[in-house]
């Protein structure tokens, strides 16, 4: 009894950084400074510290510590970048050469950080099963229900 | 669990925090540098035409923004997807995305062209 209790605990854990990691991601296929992105962070580090010796937890917990620290750095990338172009633009002696060259090095660098994220993507689904992958993208269905609200109240 | 971080990404995407500060980000306080800096005239006019664009641009890109996240979520449910069907899917809107912002250098162009120096400071300074 003992054992099937724990047994599930460790299979709920391991939904639980699934889904964290999976959420960071998708956040990170739009990009933005939002404080938002800092509040999925911090519930992938909580999933992550609950983590204990069992093999198929800390295999994953790797791979959300990998996605955290590629989302950070595509967070710094674009808030970097919205700052400089942002005062770029205001500048009068700016020119389009810089704002274009400014451009596409963020552009080039962000979908880098991007596809190194889907990889992660692919490390986390190949370590789940097809049932707990549908669990997790229960979750990514919740944000696409959210996002399709958001868009229609828009319009 | 934070389920609404892809929207609240969305809507901060280029939304300067609230700040008041004028900036090619923030048409509608740029809308009134224009108004207040400029007298009235038909730099004036054309001016506020710019600033429209501007203002359909920022929307377009949260459209962009919106139907990327679509794109990725739609491929990431199938239990057969991969990284490289993701990125495949995706690459349109981040073409698209880039096309935008090239857009609004070219609009913020086309406003240098028609400010005087001292128009373009009082407006932007």
């Amino acid at each position: 009894m003992q054992h099937k209790h724990s047994a599930l605990l460790s299979r709920r854990l391991a939904l639980k950084l699934a889904v964290a990691s999976v959420l960071l991601v998708s956040g990170c296929t739009s990009m933005s400074s939002s404080s938002d992105l800092d509040a999925a962070m911090s519930d992938l580090d909580v999933a992550i510290n609950e983590v204990g010796g069992n093999g198929e937890q800390e295999k994953l917990a790797s791979i959300a510590r990998r996605i955290e620290a590629r989302a950070q750095d595509l967070a710094a990338k674009h808030r970097a970048f919205t700052d400089n172009f942002d005062r770029l633009l205001s500048e009068y002696d700016a020119t389009e050469a810089q704002l274009e060259q400014l451009i596409e090095t963020y552009a080039t660098r962000r979908e880098a950080l991007r596809n190194d994220l889907l990889h992660l993507q692919d490390e986390l689904h190949a370590a789940l099963t097809p049932d707990q992958w549908t669990e997790v993208v229960q979750a990514l269905n919740q944000t696409g229900n959210a996002l399709a609200s958001y868009t229609f109240s828009e319009n | 669990m934070p389920v609404l971080v892809t929207i609240a990404t969305v809507n901060a995407l280029f939304f300067r925090g609230g700040s008041e500060q004028v900036s090619f980000l923030n048409p509608d306080v740029l809308r009134e540098r224009c108004r207040d800096e400029i007298e009235d005239s038909e730099t004036r006019a054309r001016a506020m035409i710019f600033v429209e664009q501007l203002q359909q641009l920022t929307r377009q890109y949260q459209n962009v923004v919106v139907a990327s996240i679509d794109a990725y979520i739609a491929e990431s449910v199938k239990w057969e997807s991969s990284a490289s069907g993701l990125i495949e899917r995706l690459q349109p809107w981040d073409s698209e995305r880039v096309r935008t912002v090239q857009e609004i250098v070219r609009i913020r162009q086309s406003m240098r062209e028609l400010l005087t120096t001292e128009q373009w400071k009082r407006v932007f300074e």
